[in-house]
């Protein structure tokens, strides 16, 4: 019988990126940023991403258009919280998210963008909504950071993609929900 | 892409050093490898990540002579098995696999004792007792395995993992009369 030793220790997310330099550079990974020029649109668009503030449409390389593949739509909504690891340098987020949305690219990837913070909540009774919530203030609350749209065989398809998105990771949340054809 | 074997990813890193694939391959396996250099090293956090670094680095400069004649994760545990000796070797306080242990009751630990105090028993044992136990009771290794990856005999090996459940068994004995 073996003993009950479970799974709590994790490798710390550095890790990885550490790992990916030094293939890089030792030529054993293609550098970053020399994808070809339809990956240089998912990195510039994620770069965008992780940098925020603008928002950057991208369209995966290989991606189909709606209903190419025949597959589902699944939107997974980032949330991101004070939980979140804000700290995390952006050149990190950067690799990793752009890694995770290449890594999926050759059928399934279809969009992401990153939103702003900046937040203002409507209500049909407000006559003077509040001030938009920004900065600290946003990051004391779970707020939707960004999205990505998939194309999925299944929903346990998509729930397993959706594992490997870095955002987890980071302290992020995704809520996963379908795309309803119209 | 997600679901690819681990066949496929590695064709894919080999033959377009693609990194999409390679960060599949990382996070499939990576948990398991850190988790086991972790013990291996008695819970010391940062050569455990030097030896998965170290890891990875090593199996793909290697993966093109991988033939597949057992699992990526066996092949991966091997080199980072060598990895955290190498990293053994070089620490002051390794103390040297021995033959004339004497064998003692063969039974596993029973699993009754907490997880958290096993971990730290298991980080106390001397180094080649604890490679022993970890590969043979906590990766489910067999003894002419472990022989060959360590480079022993399989009666050292077993005299070994008589020691290591000898010594855990002691020192967690304590705690069995406190419930």
């Amino acid at each position: 019988m073996m003993p009950d030793l479970d799974h709590e220790a994790t490798p710390p997310s550095d890790l990885r990126a550490r790992v990916l330099r030094t293939l890089r550079a030792q030529g054993l990974l293609r550098p970053a940023g020399r994808w070809g020029p339809p990956a240089v649109r998912v990195a510039a668009g994620l770069l965008l991403f992780a940098l925020g503030g603008l928002a950057g449409r991208l369209t995966a390389p290989q991606a189909p258009a709606v209903g190419g593949t025949g597959m589902p739509r699944y939107m997974l909504l980032l949330y991101a919280d004070e939980e979140f690891q804000w700290d995390v340098p952006e050149t990190r987020l950067v690799e990793e998210y752009r890694d995770w949305a290449v890594g999926l690219r050759a059928a399934r990837f279809v969009r992401g963008e990153r939103l702003d913070e900046l937040e203002l909540m409507l209500t049909s009774g407000d006559a003077v909504p509040g001030a938009p919530l920004a900065g600290r203030a946003a990051r004391s609350r779970i707020g939707l950071s960004g999205y990505f749209v998939i194309e999925a065989a299944s929903w346990e398809d998509a729930v397993a993609l959706a594992r490997t998105c870095p955002h987890l990771r980071y302290g992020g949340r995704i809520a996963l929900r379908p795309v309803v054809p119209t | 892409m997600n679901d690819a074997s681990d066949r496929s990813l590695a064709e894919a890193v080999l033959r377009d050093r693609d990194a999409g694939a390679f960060g599949m391959l990382y996070d499939r396996h990576t948990p398991y490898l850190y988790r086991f250099a972790l013990r291996l090293l008695g819970g010391d956090e940062l050569a455990a990540q030097d030896v998965v670094h170290d890891a990875w680095v090593r199996a793909v400069e290697r993966l093109g002579g991988f033939e597949w004649r057992s699992s990526l994760r066996t092949w991966l545990a091997g080199i980072a098995l060598n990895f955290a000796r190498a990293a053994r070797r070089a620490d002051a306080r390794t103390v040297e696999l021995v033959d004339d242990a004497a064998p003692s009751s063969d039974a596993a630990l029973d699993g009754a004792y907490d997880r958290v105090d096993l971990e730290r028993a298991i980080a106390a044992l001397p180094i080649g007792a604890r490679q022993v136990f970890v590969l043979h009771d906590v990766e489910g290794w067999t003894h002419d395995a472990i022989a060959a990856a360590l480079g022993v005999n399989e009666g050292t090996s077993k005299s070994q993992l008589s020691r290591a459940r000898a010594l855990l068994r002691a020192r967690l004995e304590p705690r069995e009369g406190v419930h």
